[in-house]
């Protein structure tokens, strides 16, 4: 499913018009953006949890060339699905 | 902040953020979610833009082991819901560190930064030593010349005394006793001249001279020996000459050790000595063998002053700063011994860019600091 597929559903099952989705579905991104720049945790119940992760430096080596790269530390963003997610998807594909 | 949000407080967030009714946005955001799980069961897959993509991934079953009783166990394999960030998203949550941008390393970039330090380490001793160093090598040439001096004084009183004397300090030299029996006054000069010239020798104590002495002792027999009633007003006058010439050398050694500028005119005071010396024996025969004792003689004199002034000049690592002559930016792989050489051509002149500088910790400099380089002045 991609993005044009979702917010047309989205906008159906919200009875708005798919601008309008579309708009608030950015809305959205943005808040959540906002929320997870900040530090925050955002649980879904049912879904998972939108959270950020530190990721110390790091020295890589090209296995190729043994060039050793130091690699910065970074904050990424993570999603961590609920258990009843995990579940769910599990018990799909038995 | 770090706060943790559940579904309700998002969604009156989101209604704050798209000016839309609380109702309207709960609604909307459990529609959002909803249709996200649907499309995943459905396609496996669902992609948002901006957000991201979730995916539906096939995790092959896999042995391992189970920690508490060591027994093999197998985890099936399952579909596992993984989420790949947009580059947006995660360009924005990474925003605090999106400067920092991977830097390729050496391999000896960690043992380059401790070698460095404990190469400025060892260094520190090594200069502090040379400092140290010129203190007891200028005392020492200061007293090397004093016994020399207190000889040379305490020399000359007996010199004057001796020919007024009968030959008491003739029992030194078994050869000339034969001597006193026919001129008292002819031998009196002999042991004179070789007492002073002995005297000098263990002041320097430079083994070079041992052999000139004996020499001369040979010449001073041969020469009462060879001329035997001719001119004892001459050698009387002769062993006053050498007194005057080695009081001479000895004031100018001494000097020549409290300043370095007055040190080039030393030699030339030494060569005029020479020079004066040598017409005078041109006039006298007898009196050739004995110059040239004596020319070895302050040869070896310079020699033995001329290293232990040269090092404590040399060595002097005492300067008085004048006033700072440049300034100096660090820079990569800059040491300050390395400054040091570069500006006052020594490295172990560091300390005082140091000491100019007011630097507390010298084994922590960065990069781009600037120093005042000091205009260094011998201090006399």
């Amino acid at each position: 499913m991609n993005n044009k597929e979702f917010i047309s559903k989205l906008a159906q099952r919200s009875k708005m018009s798919v601008a309008e989705a579309s708009a608030t579905v950015e809305g959205l991104i943005e808040e959540l953006t906002d929320r997870l720049k900040e530090n925050d945790q955002i649980n879904i119940s049912g879904f998972g949890v939108f959270e950020v992760k530190m990721r110390r430096e790091r020295i890589s080596v090209n296995p190729k060339t043994g060039q050793r790269m130091l690699i910065p530390p970074k904050i990424v963003p993570s999603f961590r699905p609920s258990a009843k997610m995990k579940d769910k998807f599990k018990e799909t594909e038995e | 902040m770090d706060a943790k949000l559940n579904h309700s407080d998002f969604s009156a967030l989101l209604a704050k953020q798209c000016n839309i009714s609380a109702t309207k946005a709960d609604n909307f955001t459990k529609a959002f979610f909803d249709i996200l799980v649907e499309g995943l069961e459905s396609d496996g897959i669902v992609k948002i833009n901006g957000l991201g993509t979730f995916k539906m991934v096939d995790v092959a079953s896999r042995g391992s082991v189970n920690v508490n009783t060591g027994e093999k166990i197998e985890i099936k394999g399952h579909r596992k819901l993984t989420f790949l960030p947009a580059d947006t998203l995660k360009d924005n949550v990474n925003q605090p560190f999106a400067m920092f941008e991977p830097v390729e390393v050496d391999d000896d970039y960690t043992d380059d930064v401790t070698e460095e330090i404990t190469s400025e380490e060892s260094l520190a001793p090594a200069t502090e030593a040379p400092e140290e160093s010129p203190a007891p090598a200028t005392e020492a040439a200061e007293e090397t010349p004093a016994p020399v001096a207190e000889d040379t004084e305490e020399s000359p009183a007996p010199a004057t005394e001796a020919p007024e004397e009968t030959p008491a300090p003739a029992t030194e030299a078994p050869e000339e006793t034969p001597a006193p029996a026919t001129e008292g006054t002819k031998e009196t000069p002999a042991p004179v001249a070789e007492d002073t010239e002995e005297l000098p020798a263990p002041a320097t104590k430079a083994p070079e001279e041992t052999p000139a002495p004996a020499e001369k002792k040979a010449d001073a027999k041969e020469t009462p020996a060879a001329e035997t009633k001719k001119s004892p007003v001459k050698t009387i006058f002769y062993t006053l000459f050498i007194i005057v010439v080695l009081s001479l050398v000895l004031f100018v050694i001494l000097r020549g050790n409290k300043s370095d500028k007055e040190e080039p005119t030393r030699p030339l005071v030494a060569e005029k000595i020479v020079q004066q010396q040598a017409p005078q024996p041109d006039t006298i025969a007898v009196a050739a063998p004995p110059s040239e004792t004596i020319k070895e003689f302050i040869l070896v004199e310079q020699m033995s002053a001329l290293p232990l002034s040269q090092i404590t000049i040399k060595d002097t690592t005492i300067y008085r700063t004048a006033g700072t002559m440049t300034q100096h930016r660090i820079g990569l792989d800059e040491t300050l011994t390395k400054i040091s050489l570069k500006y006052f051509n020594d490295k172990r002149l560091w300390p005082y860019i140091v000491h100019y500088n007011n630097i507390k910790d010298y084994n922590k400099l960065e990069i781009g600091t600037e120093l005042k380089i000091p205009h260094l002045v011998p201090r006399n």
